[in-house]
């Protein structure tokens, strides 16, 4: 855990549950990670750790509904987004934090014109005109290289490829000027050349723009190309934290060893792909204890003793119960 | 590849598994609802004739328009003094039959229609469903008052006329289940090997299109009960002595101002059957898991 | 671009180059004419196979259509006169080409029963009925949408609930019972509303609204109702949509995404069942007219079936076909303008 100070984003146990049939299940709990300014955190895991459920409870797209509900803090700029109005993070969402979704394909309106879809989003949140807000729309457009911006502001979403629309939402999610991004697996619906299109595309926007940014991904690849540090998260919880250089170098749980073994390299002496056997628990069967310890080849009894995330160098942390001497056992 | 074939011309996936399909209805207590209440109904229908506790033709000039309530009378009597509860588990007989006859005549005749089109596709689809668009351009109850009121009122005719009317429907419906099935693997794997086309149509499109109609026809039949009620309402239906609810409305009417209850209960009881059969429509569909249009 | 060139450069980079110009964006409205003239066509087809039809219906009379039509009591030279007028010697297609000759200059025949032109019957019952369908629609498409948006944002709560009730009975629920009911309660009970008749609305506007609020009530009830169902099953399907999601995520209202996101993109379904029913809805103002004693073309049918008055039924039958025919052109229009995936 960084300092909460120099950080534009804190959160602090953020814990969301669901009323599973009258009984509150946390489906993401004790989850605290910081963003500083300018800095990309990875937050990375296989579907159903956490990792989109954790950003989308601090977009507010859950917890405030009926049958689910959301602790913690998450201070932003001063403030905690889990305890604002409807109205106070109406006018955070697309103005301070922006969002990117995974599904390019779906997430444009299909019944408006990208120009007009990015201009709603402007005129949201700046005094302007319509014809203003068009004319910034177009500017975003020309910032995330759509060629042609002023002729495509005019053409609906189906008449895009998929990392065309992906580049029209970076406009959308750009053109307010926010200090947070959250991108939730922007490239997984991609073609593999598209992925590298946009990350580079986000990667530049970040520079350029100064934006915090939190990516969302189950590709370690990627992670090593966008993030300065990474948060991996499993079955609701992080396991590990820190810099991307040295989390690579020397992962400190067994999870996160496990992940960067299986990434697929060209450099790989190993003949096939490595994969993690079984799959992460449902909400309603995590247990008290280590929850990777099922899958864990380094299972000891202990691993059912209840789990915190420590700190074990300044900016690293790791939540295994036997802290980093598993790494002596063989390999096998 | 035959093998292959074969194994996958024997089981049609889409066929629907009875068990899981009553056990989700049973999940659904209005459908469940809607098909006691249609239960109950089919059972008066059977047994009015001789549980009727007034007959239900007989004028009792000493008793007319008497409101509901009067000693003997629960439901109170009608114009002539018949019993209007008599009359009403008479009508309902004649309401339940007509609309039975009115969706069998219109499934009759749109289901093989609708199998061809959508079975044999090109030119004779195109014709059938330029006919199909044809007749649907007439308001169905518009249609089917002017066919009955030029064969002549009588209730066959009226359930003729509102088959015929509302048949290009069914033809709609199959012709659209047959073309989503038409074209899925365990067909084309079944006309590959050279499966017969009565045998496709038979072994496998008519067990998919089966289901989808049974809903259909339920939401038909209370469409029809309407329109029968309606033709019956204005004297193109049922004849009287004989009483269906819409003719015992259509004698209400007349009676509006004096005894505004007898307008009450044929109505009722024409609503309450068709929302059961529409709710038992409804949860079918949802327990078949499919999408079927109403 | 040559194909050589293809093989090197990868899909996504030529992407940029496939961007239409300005000159391809005239292709959509080309698609639109095109369209347009291929629905035309097949509407004035479908017309030509309801005249068809309409002309179809003599056949079904029993028995000699002469007698039949001139009905008890006909001297032979009524009958005679009918067959003359009917052309019944000649062969069914000359009978037809005659026919349809009157009917494309607007003569439909002249009624057995008024001894006037089927047309001016027609012509001066179309108003009435009009005021009344239109009234109708009207109704049934504020009721709809609104209580179908309601539901829709407030699924499984009591509004939803209430709404989907209402909805479900007044589907089941014949529309002229309806239209008795209320005329009991409202007209009779309380007096509010007059029980029958028509006012023109060049004579008195208030009274030709008065006039119309319980038949067009009775008649929007089921319309309403459906609509009220689709609107709120297309309506809450768009709202679990990511579009959905994005645009809130740029920080627009629930307010705002109901009424022009999910609004928009639920209008052409929406569309089509407002052709639907106002399709039904004319066939069903035909009893409900007779509730009220409206004189509008619901009423002349039902008199011309007990009159035995052929020419007027094909009249009103006929016209109600066309409007039908008018709407759905009209529909499917509406459906292309406003769907832009079907536009291009």
């Amino acid at each position: 855990m960084t300092d909460a100070k120099d950080a534009l984003l804190s959160v602090e146990n953020l814990r969301l549950e669901i009323d599973f049939n009258g009984a509150w299940t946390p489906v993401v709990d004790n989850v605290s990670f910081s963003v500083r300014p300018g800095e990309t955190l990875g937050l990375v895991g296989e579907s159903g750790s956490g990792k989109s459920v954790s950003a989308m409870s601090l977009m507010g797209f859950l917890g405030r509904q009926r049958g689910q509900r959301v602790s913690g803090t998450a201070m932003f700029q001063g403030r905690d987004l889990l305890r604002l109005t409807d109205r106070q993070l109406e006018s955070m969402r697309g103005n301070d934090i922006a969002m990117v979704f995974q599904e390019p394909m779906t997430s444009l309106d299909p019944a408006f014109k990208v120009g007009h879809q990015i201009a709603a989003g402007i005129r949201v949140h700046q005094d302007v005109t319509a014809a203003q807000a068009k004319e910034l729309a177009i500017e975003a457009m020309d910032k995330v290289r759509i060629p042609n911006a002023r002729v495509r502001a005019e053409s609906y979403p189906h008449e895009f490829s998929g990392g065309m629309r992906q580049r029209v939402l970076i406009a959308m999610a750009i053109a307010n000027n926010p200090s947070m991004l959250i991108a939730d697996e922007p490239t997984t619906a991609l073609d593999v050349s598209v992925q590298a299109q946009i990350l580079a595309l986000l990667t530049e926007m970040k520079e350029d723009l100064g934006l915090a940014m939190i990516f969302i991904t189950h590709n370690m690849g990627v992670v090593a190309d966008v993030c300065d540090r990474l948060a991996v998260m499993y079955a609701g919880q992080i396991v590990e934290e820190g810099d991307v250089f040295e989390t690579f170098a020397a992962p400190q749980h067994p999870y996160t060893n496990r992940l960067l073994a299986a990434m697929p390299s060209i450099t790989s002496r190993r003949g096939s792909l490595e994969w993690i056997p079984g799959s992460p628990p449902r909400p309603t069967d995590f247990v008290t204890g280590c929850r990777f310890a099922p899958r864990c080849r380094h299972r000891l009894e202990s691993c059912e003793l209840p789990t915190t995330l420590l700190e074990i160098s300044p900016g690293r942390s790791n939540r295994c119960l036997r802290g980093n001497t598993w790494m002596q056992e063989n390999e096998s | 590849m035959s093998v292959m074939a074969q194994s996958a011309v024997r089981k049609s996936p889409r066929r629907v598994n009875p068990n899981r399909f009553s056990a989700r209805l049973k999940k659904q207590p209005i459908a469940m609802a809607g098909l006691v209440a249609l239960c109950i109904l089919a059972t008066v229908a059977l047994i009015a004739p001789w549980v009727t506790p007034y007959d239900p033709y007989a004028p009792d000039l000493n008793a007319v328009l008497l409101p509901p309530g009067s000693p003997g009378h629960l439901f109170g009597t009608d114009e002539l003094g018949r019993d209007v509860a008599s009359r009403l588990l008479i009508g309902g007989r004649v309401s339940l039959i007509a609309a039975l006859q009115g969706t069998g005549i219109a499934l009759v005749v749109g289901v093989p229609l609708g199998l061809v089109a959508g079975f044999f596709g090109a030119w004779i689809d195109k014709v059938i469903m330029f006919f199909t668009d044809a007749v649907m351009s007439f308001p169905a109850l518009l249609l089917a008052m002017a066919i009955a009121g030029i064969l002549g009122p009588n209730l066959t005719n009226a359930m003729v006329a509102i088959g015929l009317s509302t048949a290009p429907r069914a033809i709609r419906l199959v012709r659209g289940s047959v073309l989503s099935i038409r074209e899925e693997t365990y067909i084309e794997a079944a006309r590959s090997i050279g499966t017969p086309s009565y045998q496709i149509v038979f072994r496998h499109i008519m067990p998919n299109v089966l289901a989808p109609l049974v809903v259909f026809a339920a939401i038909l039949a209370g469409t029809v009960m309407l329109i029968e009620a309606g033709l019956s309402f204005i004297g193109l239906g049922v004849q009287p002595p004989e009483a269906s609810w819409g003719a015992m409305l259509g004698s209400a009417f007349n009676y509006i101002s004096q005894s505004p209850w007898l307008a009450v209960f044929p109505g009722v009881c024409i609503a309450i059957s068709v929302l059961a059969l529409n709710v038992l429509g409804d949860g079918v569909r949802d327990s078949i898991g499919k999408k079927v249009r109403r | 671009m040559t194909p050589t060139t293809d093989l090197s450069v990868s899909p996504a980079l030529r992407e940029p180059k496939k961007q239409p110009t300005p000159a391809k964006r005239r292709i959509p409205v080309a698609g639109l004419l095109r369209s347009l003239g291929s629905r035309l066509l097949r509407s004035l087809l479908l017309f030509g196979a309801v005249t068809l039809t309409v002309f179809g219906l003599s056949a079904l009379i029993p028995g000699d259509p002469a007698v039949s039509l001139a009905g008890e009591g006909a001297t032979p030279e009524s009958i005679a006169a009918i067959r003359e007028q009917l052309g019944l010697s000649k062969p069914w297609f000359e009978q037809y080409f005659s026919w349809m000759n009157g009917v494309v200059h607007g003569d439909l025949g002249t009624s057995f029963f008024y001894h006037t032109p089927v047309s001016g019957l027609l012509m001066g019952r179309l108003p009435v009925t009009l005021s009344l369908a239109l009234f109708a629609i009207i109704a049934a498409v504020l009721f709809g949408i609104l209580a179908g948006m309601l539901a829709a944002t407030r699924r499984g709560r009591l509004a939803d609930k209430i709404t989907t009730v209402l909805s479900t009975v007044g589907i089941a629920t014949p529309n002229f019972w309806v239209g008795m009911i209320l005329l009991i309660l409202f007209s009779l009970n309380w007096r509010v509303f007059p029980a029958v008749g028509y006012t023109p609305i060049t004579t008195n506007a208030v009274a030709w609204f008065m006039h119309l609020v319980l038949p067009g009530v009775a008649l929007a009830a089921a319309a309403g109702a459906e609509l009220q169902r689709q609107t709120r099953s297309s309506v809450s399907e768009i709202l679990s949509q990511d579009y959905i999601r994005t645009a809130r995520a740029q920080g627009l209202t629930r307010r705002r995404v109901l009424w022009q996101r999910a609004l928009k993109n639920g209008a052409p379904p929406l569309a089509t069942v407002v052709g639907l029913q106002a399709a039904v809805l004319l066939g069903g103002s035909v009893v409900v007219e007779k509730v009220f004693s409206i004189p509008g073309l619901g009423t002349l049918a039902i008199d011309s079936v007990t009159l035995k008055d052929l020419p007027v039924l094909q009249g009103v039958v006929l016209l109600n076909a066309c409007f039908v025919i008018i709407i759905n052109f009209a529909t499917d229009i509406i459906y292309t303008v406003l769907n832009p995936k079907v536009r291009v």
